[in-house]
């Protein structure tokens, strides 16, 4: 990833206007919890980004920080990339000594466009998977114009990324400073290797304008899915989730919608945009009708809900929740085990 | 805002974004423009320490 900077530089510019989450940040940069994935985070502006000039001067002005890279949305006047860090509770702090310094909300901005970047090529499958579980999963549900998926390499004859919620990277430059949870030979033993176990390759999604929460769920979603792919740590644990992704799936008569072209992985889906995009309409479509369903619900069983099991006909939205939860619990409560010398 | 409209009727405003009505939303501080810089902090023992040089 690009980004003609390092991050102790933009960390002691935030440092002027955010001192203590600053630090927090750099203490905590490399730190991997409980073995998820990195975090990298792009802000496309969609605006004029005029909140930004001065941070983008101060990095070293708009040719190094910005017209280094150049892809972004196709509205957006400005992509800021930012460095990779350890852990989804990093990357959310430095959103927010950005917000603090710019004055400009990152979160749930109509004007913002946030892109998060994990380390790991999925499949197409995989990618459907990591799509269908961030949108179910989100604490705001969207409706798509194919056109807000627009970037500046989707028609570009290098790259041809099209239009689609999870992209590739472009190649270049790849942090791999980050623990990596292996399994030892026999299986059973945690393995902590010092850094990823692939040379480059990204997995981004671009949530639209994003949350917090957005990146706390796609950091699982995807450590879930990359370990199963490369047989990290938690890959039984993925493999696992992949199941409960796909029953829950059938349960709702939506499990075609996996065999979409939900990222472009070559030059063979040329025509791969409507046909996503027609499985991303048939989410959003059945997503809304529930989301009218729930909210007729009664409030006694809304406040109830974490209580019932994945398995229940209760709705995919619930059902999606009780899955992010179910795999958010297993995995603290794995890492929880091994730091106190058991195995899982 | 998605406005759909079939001849004859009403237009009806679909909204683009709505909040997922299973998730307890988080009640986070918005900035409305940039904090002030914070105040260079010197040492107190700097000033103490050239008057013994």
């Amino acid at each position: 990833m690009p980004y003609g900077y390092k991050l102790e530089d933009l960390l002691a510019i935030l440092h002027d206007r955010a001192p203590t989450k600053a630090d927090a940040v750099a203490l905590d940069r490399r730190r991997v919890e409980h073995g998820l994935l990195s975090v990298g985070l792009k802000i496309h502006h969609l605006g004029k980004g005029r909140q930004f000039f001065s941070l983008v001067e101060r990095l070293g002005g708009a040719s190094n920080v910005l017209e280094i890279n150049m892809y972004k949305h196709s509205q957006a006047s400005l992509c800021l990339v930012l460095p990779p860090v350890g852990n989804a509770r990093a990357a959310i702090a430095l959103s927010e000594c950005i917000e603090r310094f710019t004055g400009c909300a990152l979160f749930g901005n109509q004007k913002i466009q946030i892109q998060l970047c994990s380390p790991g090529r999925l499949d197409a499958r995989r990618s459907a998977l990591l799509a269908i579980g961030f949108y179910l999963g989100s604490d705001t549900l969207r409706r798509y114009a194919l056109g807000d998926l627009e970037t500046t390499v989707s028609r570009d004859v290098r790259y041809r990324r099209g239009q689609r919620l999870v992209i590739y990277d472009a190649g270049g430059d790849f942090d791999r400073g980050f623990e990596w949870w292996d399994r030892s030979g026999n299986g059973k033993d945690r393995l902590i290797r010092p850094q990823l176990p692939f040379e480059n390759g990204r997995s981004d999604l671009l949530t639209g304008n994003g949350s917090r929460l957005d990146i706390e769920n796609i950091n699982l979603l995807a450590t879930l899915l990359v370990h199963a792919k490369y047989q990290g740590y938690w890959s039984k644990l993925g493999e696992q989730f992949e199941e409960d992704m796909q029953s829950l799936l059938d349960r709702h008569l939506l499990a075609g919608l996996v065999n979409a072209p939900w990222v472009r992985t070559g030059y063979a889906e040329r025509a791969g945009d409507m046909e996503f995009f027609s499985a991303l309409q048939e989410l959003v479509a059945y997503v809304f009708e529930e989301s009218v369903r729930v909210k007729k619900k009664s409030s006694i069983l809304f406040s109830r809900w974490h209580e019932i099991p994945a398995t229940s006909s209760r709705g995919i939205l619930h059902e999606m929740q009780s899955l992010l939860q179910k795999y958010r619990t297993e995995v603290v409560r794995q890492s929880r085990l091994h730091d106190k010398g058991g195995h899982t | 805002m998605i406005r759909a409209q079939q001849p004859g009727s009403q237009p009806i405003d679909i909204p683009e974004v709505i909040p997922n009505p299973v998730v307890v939303p988080k009640q986070e501080p918005v900035p409305k423009g940039p904090a002030p810089k914070e105040p260079v902090k010197v040492p107190e023992k700097v000033g103490h320490e050239r008057q013994h040089r």
